[in-house]
């Protein structure tokens, strides 16, 4: 697992769930209490963005069913209850977005990737970790919130 | 003075996001047009005489942001047309191509302040 990588992806995460969503870390984000690790059987959303260019692979952004609508009317501001459509579209943008940003953070700003439509991946459990060069945890106050990413370098360039 | 704006993105989950945020830059924003790709985009200059500041996704289908952009300057009745491209991917090469077209640029997620920088960029004030 790249420790570098790793912490791109957590302040990815972080900032754009926060600037998009007002969505802020959990004081106790740093170092996740068992209390707050969210049970194997929790249902969640897995959003994926494939990308290629500089490099090639995916970023898998998982967050919990119960975070789909506080997080999709956060990001438009509106108040009233949303589409179920426009409710995946938000955090497909989401996904999208994180993604745009963590991969300057890992390959450097003069990187050149071409990012995939997000889609929903799975609204099942499913474990993330494993099949990815590093993954991350952030705690926010609305819920556990996991990137994962793999990629493969083009060329023989390594993280920035 | 008062500004007309064209928001072209594919998505309309952004375009309602840009337009929320436009909103909230105090701007005097007298009306907003929305567009889902670049072609879109040019018919709706074609018919709205009075926009003057489009905020445009880069990818997008049929025409997208860069290429919307060559036939903007291309077209005389709105080579002058201040653009500000908005995308998730900010390498330095992208945002050097489009500094060229005359476009400024933002980076997705953006609030209010960064907007209002970036519309005076494009605007020369």
């Amino acid at each position: 697992m790249n420790a570098e990588w790793k912490a791109a992806l957590a302040r990815a995460v972080r900032e754009v769930f926060e600037n998009l969503c007002f969505m802020l870390p959990s004081p106790s984000s740093v170092s996740i209490p068992p209390e707050r690790l969210e049970p194997a059987s929790l249902s969640r959303v897995i959003l994926a963005v494939d990308f290629s260019g500089a490099g090639r692979g995916a970023l898998h952004l998982t967050l919990p069913d119960s975070m789909i609508a506080p997080v999709a009317s956060a990001m438009l501001g509106e108040d009233g209850p949303l589409e179920l459509s426009e409710q995946y579209d938000a955090v497909c943008e989401l996904a999208n977005i994180v993604c745009g940003n963590v991969l300057p953070l890992i390959a450097g700003d003069r990187a050149v990737f071409d990012l995939a439509s997000p889609r929903v991946i799975a609204t099942m459990d499913t474990d993330l970790g494993d099949n990815f060069d590093a993954s991350a945890r952030v705690l926010l106050d609305d819920g556990l919130v996991c990137a994962a990413i793999s990629l493969e370098f083009a060329t023989a360039q390594g993280a920035a | 003075m008062s500004l007309h704006v064209l928001v072209v993105d594919d998505s309309p989950v952004m375009r309602k996001m840009v337009i929320r945020v436009l909103g909230m830059s105090g701007l005097p924003i007298e009306s907003v047009h929305e567009a889902c790709q670049g072609r879109e985009a040019l018919d709706v200059l074609a018919r709205e005489g009075n926009i003057n500041l489009g905020l445009f996704d880069v990818n997008m289908p049929v025409l997208n942001g860069e290429e919307l952009v060559v036939q903007i300057r291309a077209e005389p009745r709105i080579a002058a047309l201040p653009v500000i491209m908005v995308s998730t991917e900010g390498s330095a090469e992208r945002i050097e191509r489009l500094k060229r077209l005359g476009a400024a640029f933002i980076r997705k997620p953006f609030g209010p302040e960064a907007l209002l920088d970036a519309i005076i960029s494009a605007t020369g004030g």
